[in-house]
């Protein structure tokens, strides 16, 4: 059975968020020249008005089918982020080459799904040394980019 | 003037492997994220010192007409445009992807990165110095109407609510003010953090919002990335040149357009393949077909972005005003080598000129065979890497990628905070490709916007300086047409069925 899904509420909750983040770039604006805030102060008008016409039209609207949403692990997604911003936080702390060796084979086992196995752990640990050596090689001796290096490497 | 002499220099032995060898750098380089094709040619413009003109100018133009080609490959993989222009490669590459067809996604690019780069090659050799004074007639108010006419894409790329693709693009126009503005030069939006004035970095935006997306979802899952059929199906070729012949006025129509734009300086192949992407879908009799999986959006955003290359040499070579970003890389070399380039370029200095254009057209037909083989390649491994060691493995490239673009851990902050709000906005509705649209063309319209409101003010008649010019006026009723054709095709289409039910 086709369920009704009364109001896009999220959307509305949004919205309101974007019409306030308009609001702080218009205020922003008084602090700014006349050429440099003529464009913010525009585009923040602008996103007001869609924003309230969206409300309206959300408010007013008849309900519509519900759409299915794709759910997956919710922890797993978490845990990719928050490697993530701990590896790019502690870069130019530890260094590049440390660090990302530890986030992928941390992230290694954050996407596995199957059965752990020594050789598979073994598998992603030559991945990590492999992808991260090459592009290293690649990125700070041949291309020239000076990666961090941190207090390790 | 364009004879057989300088054919058959192009085709010496020397020039014909620097071409195999470029397009090979190029696309290599132009389909890891984060390493455009600017920075191909920049890195590689010192191999070339050494040669004779013709012949470094052979090997620039094929690296950076392999790496426009092969930005395709991470677009249509794992949704994150190699370069910027490969932006509209995803609306369309990525969902034939995830439906099987990535292998056959990847071939379309490639024929219509060939067919665009031929054209765009062709028009450098009959028609440069003509083409290149429409470079000159086109000022800021122009500029201003190109990027609102890309912005009118929104409409096409909203995903079924326009208001929410609206707001998306004013988040993506705010996100681009953020930092020193272009004209005047406030800073803007910092909140006070130093590192924020150098404003949000476009290529690590876009890795953000469409790569991390991807990532955070490959992970909640235990579905394969991309479905993949059971056996192995090769290039698909005759399937993509039968598909390529049945829209080949879209390829034509595109491959022109990417011309066009690539005369104008500046603006650039992600310009470009956003206009064709947006007059082919526009122009379809299939257009609900976009951001689906059509293979005429893959086939419009790729013939147009390998076209700038033959576009933006037109002012480059003719006015020595570079059209796109590697063209001014490619005129620094050129000084190096002694070429000076100018409307006197094309009479006195024929033979490094037309020797190069034949080159560079050897060049896009040897990309064929070579961007077969290597899309081949990148299909293959990415569909055979076990997710547990594609997600690090795309994870890693979005973070040096964006990291290497200005040597910036702020750049990959960013990219990181933008990946996840555009994941959070996504789930609600809010796609990705509104608020990036935003971030590319908002500096180009703000320059425009604020310089014809300044030439308005003298003149005493701004209203007038922005609708009033000839070239203003055709854009304005260009945009217009994008954004009210598809209401106007469906009333008319319901009309016709009416008519049709009364008989």
């Amino acid at each position: 059975m086709q369920t009704e899904n009364p109001r896009d509420y999220a959307g509305i909750g949004f919205a309101v968020g974007f019409i306030a983040l308009g609001i702080w770039a218009i205020t922003e604006t008084r602090e700014m020249s006349d050429m440099g805030a003529t464009f913010p102060r525009t585009i923040g008008m602008a996103m007001i008005l869609f924003a309230v016409t969206f409300i309206v039209f959300a408010v007013m609207r008849p309900p519509r089918a519900r759409v299915p949403v794709e759910r997956g692990s919710t922890p797993r997604r978490i845990a990719l982020v928050a490697v993530t911003a701990v590896w790019i936080l502690l870069l130019p702390v530890a260094g590049f080459y440390v660090t990302s060796l530890a986030a992928f084979v941390l992230l290694c086992f954050i996407a596995n799904y199957d059965p752990l196995s020594t050789r598979k752990v073994a598998t992603w640990v030559a991945a990590a040394f492999g992808v991260v050596t090459g592009f290293y090689l690649l990125f700070a001796k041949a291309l020239l980019v000076p990666l961090p290096t941190g207090a390790i490497f | 003037m364009f004879g057989i002499e300088h054919l058959l220099a192009a085709l010496e032995p020397f020039n014909l492997l620097l071409a195999i060898l470029g397009v090979a750098a190029g696309t290599i380089i132009g389909s890891l994220p984060g390493l455009s094709a600017t920075m191909a040619v920049a890195i590689l413009v010192p191999f070339t010192f050494a040669m004779a003109p013709a012949s470094a100018l052979i090997m620039l133009g094929a690296i950076y007409t392999g790496a426009i080609y092969g930005g395709a490959y991470a677009a249509i993989l794992v949704n994150t445009p190699g370069t910027p222009s490969a932006i509209a490669t995803t609306f369309d590459g990525y969902p034939m992807a995830r439906r099987g067809d990535g292998d056959l996604a990847v071939t379309l690019a490639c024929i219509a990165s060939v067919f665009g780069g031929l054209v765009g090659a062709l028009f450098l050799l009959t028609l440069a110095p003509p083409l290149a004074t429409v470079a000159l007639k086109f000022g800021p108010i122009e500029y201003f109407w190109l990027a609102i006419f890309g912005l009118t894409l929104i409409a096409a790329l909203s995903e079924g609510n326009t208001l929410k693709g609206l707001i998306g693009g004013c988040l993506g126009l705010l996100l681009s003010t953020v930092g020193v503005a272009v004209v005047g030069g406030d800073i803007r939006y910092t909140l006070g953090v130093v590192e924020m004035q150098g404003g949000i970095e476009v290529v690590s935006g876009l890795i953000g919002l469409y790569c991390v997306p991807v990532i955070i979802d490959l992970v909640a899952t235990a579905d394969p990335h991309l479905k993949v059929s059971g056996k192995s199906r090769g290039f698909r070729l005759p399937e993509a040149m039968a598909i390529s012949w049945r829209y080949k006025f879209n390829l034509i129509r595109s491959s022109i357009i990417g011309t066009l734009v690539g005369i104008l300086p500046g603006a650039g192949g992600s310009v470009a393949g956003l206009v064709a992407y947006g007059e082919a879908r526009r122009a379809s009799t299939e257009s609900e077909n976009f951001g689906k999986g059509a293979p005429e959006g893959i086939q419009s955003t790729e013939s147009a972005n390998n076209a700038t290359v033959g576009g933006g040499f037109i002012p480059t070579l003719v006015l020595g005003i570079p059209g796109t970003p590697p063209d001014a890389v490619i005129l620094g070399a050129l000084l190096i080598q002694g070429v000076r380039t100018g409307p006197a370029l094309f009479q006195q200095g024929g033979d490094v000129v037309y020797t190069f254009i034949y080159g560079l057209l050897l060049a896009t037909v040897l990309m064929l065979p070579v961007g077969l083989l290597i899309g081949r390649y990148a299909y293959q491994s990415i569909i055979r890497l076990p997710k547990a060691i594609l997600v690090p493995g795309v994870a890693f490239l979005c973070v040096i990628g964006s990291y290497a673009i200005r040597n910036s851990m702020t750049d990959v902050l960013i990219m990181l905070v933008l990946g996840v709000i555009g994941w959070v906005l996504g789930r609600f509705g809010f796609a990705a490709s509104p608020i990036v649209l935003g971030l590319i063309l908002g500096p180009i319209a703000e320059q425009g916007f604020v310089q014809g409101r300044l030439i308005g003010g003298a003149k005493g008649d701004v209203l007038g300086e922005f609708l009033g010019r000839p070239i203003s006026m055709v854009i304005i009723a260009l945009s217009l047409l994008s954004l009210f054709y598809p209401m106007l095709a469906k009333r008319m289409q319901l009309k016709s069925k009416g008519v049709g039910n009364a008989d």
